[in-house]
């Protein structure tokens, strides 16, 4: 899942460490809703947030319903400025610019996560919910099977919140590491690029040197 | 919200991070606007402004409207705070730093006057200097008043544009900036025109939301038809 690049969306900032947006973002964000807001009744229905998803995503149709149905958690038929502005930092949080920011909101905003992903209201989340929502979090199904098999302390396939913190947790930690190596990784090519390049340079010297002394004698 | 109890979001704001160099003039809005809210251009110091070490009055722009067009604004900058209501913490917080700078202004207004009245005077000390001089001591005092009040209408008028300055500043602050208002109109116009589609053929055109919603769309279309004719 990827936010549009050029739309409104993409020109919005996540804090990095508090995985939220500034108050002036917010305000842009409140302006942006109002305008789509079209009934004058603070919140979108299902239609005008098909539309939008559809517009500034790349998520399929089912996957928009699947994402309109876990955030109308009570079943109006409408979504307000709130669950709205949840949605926009989850699709934020994909953003190459901010890092892939997915493991830190989840560890930011770990109740609010699982009170999303517990689709039934039971206090956990089972295997098959999790599974169906994890392309919101970029999670791979080999990473969820791990993870069930990791964390899941009561053994029985269901998540409650103690569990899915400690995951939030690890796999923050994970991420952390992952994206320091390859930031070392990273730095490592350019040392080893700046140092090829001063040793291309100091060989023609050396030639053009020797060329000169030749042609003098 | 999912509670519907407490406040899950809070909005908080952090210093942001460096800047990353920018793709385009005006990427990232929302970061661009908060680290460099506006960026000085080179030096160009006018006669009587008041200049700090970086030749900026508090590291902003020079870009202040000219003076006779002041009360204009400032009726325009109430009268705009008036409409509004004030309706939000943010907006009352505007309207009171406006107040005082205008009650700045006006002091500063009544100060002239004074002087003003007072370079009258001296004006006519100024007549009776030209009979010869009495004593080299009443000279130098009057080139000291005369001194002092060049001064004073030198950091009036600094005090004048600096005022100029804020209320300008405070009026670009509540404002989105143009080209991020066209994009999020457009953006909102093109979603809105796909939804009016769905919304004839599940609903149909009779329907009091279509029209509602074809309303909207329409008032859209005229004030981006608006904004291209008079750019």
């Amino acid at each position: 899942m990827r936010v549009k690049e050029g739309s409104f969306l993409w020109y919005l900032y996540l804090d990095k460490i508090y995985c939220l947006l500034s108050f002036r973002n917010v305000k842009a964000l409140l302006e942006y809703f109002q305008l789509l807001d079209v009934h004058r009744k603070n919140t979108l229905n299902d239609v005008l947030f098909y539309h939008f998803l559809r517009y500034v995503t790349n998520l399929k149709s089912k996957q928009i319903r699947m994402v309109f149905d876990m955030l109308d958690w009570n079943a109006v038929g409408e979504i307000g400025f709130e669950e709205f502005y949840l949605l926009v930092c989850i699709l934020l949080s994909h953003q190459a610019s901010t890092n892939y920011l997915e493991e830190q909101f989840m560890y930011c905003h770990s109740r609010h996560v699982f009170r999303l992903l517990d689709i039934n209201g039971e206090q956990r989340i089972s295997t098959s919910n999790f599974n169906t929502y994890r392309f919101l979090f970029n999670i791979k199904r080999e990473q969820l099977r791990e993870f069930f098999h990791d964390f899941n302390t009561t053994g029985d396939r269901h998540l409650n919140y103690k569990e899915f913190k400690i995951y939030t947790i690890f796999a923050n930690e994970k991420s952390k590491e992952k994206q320091r190596m390859e930031r070392e990784k990273e730095e490592k090519r350019k040392r080893l690029k700046s140092q090829l390049k001063e040793l291309m340079y100091q060989v023609g010297v050396s030639q053009r040197f020797l060329k000169n002394n030749v042609e003098h004698e | 919200m999912l509670d519907g109890g407490s406040a899950p979001f809070p909005l908080m704001e952090r210093e942001p991070p460096p800047p990353r160099p920018a793709g385009s003039a005006w990427v990232r809005w929302g970061r661009t606007m908060e680290e460099e809210p506006f960026k000085a251009p080179p030096d160009h110091q006018s006669p009587g402004q008041v200049s700090r070490p970086n030749g900026l009055p508090n590291g902003c722009t020079r870009a202040t409207p000219s003076q006779p067009h002041l009360s204009m604004q400032l009726s325009e900058v109430r009268g705009s705070s008036g409409q509004e209501g004030g309706g939000t913490v943010f907006e009352a917080c505007e309207w009171d730093s406006q107040r005082g700078l205008q009650e700045d202004v006006d002091k500063s207004i009544s100060l002239r006057d004074k002087d003003r009245f007072k370079s009258e005077d001296l004006d006519q000390h100024t007549l009776l200097e030209l009979e010869p001089p009495r004593s080299r001591s009443l000279g130098n005092h009057l080139v000291e008043v005369a001194s002092e009040s060049e001064i004073r209408k030198e950091s009036l008028s600094s005090a004048w544009e600096h005022a100029d300055f804020q209320l300008y500043l405070a009026e670009q602050q509540k404002k989105l900036p143009l080209p991020l208002r066209e994009l999020m109109e457009t953006e909102a116009l093109e979603i809105l025109t796909k939804a009016l589609k769905s919304y004839r053929s599940k609903i149909g055109e009779n329907h009091f939301l279509t029209k509602e919603l074809q309303r909207r769309v329409e008032e859209l279309q005229r004030r981006r038809r608006l904004l291209w004719t008079s750019q």
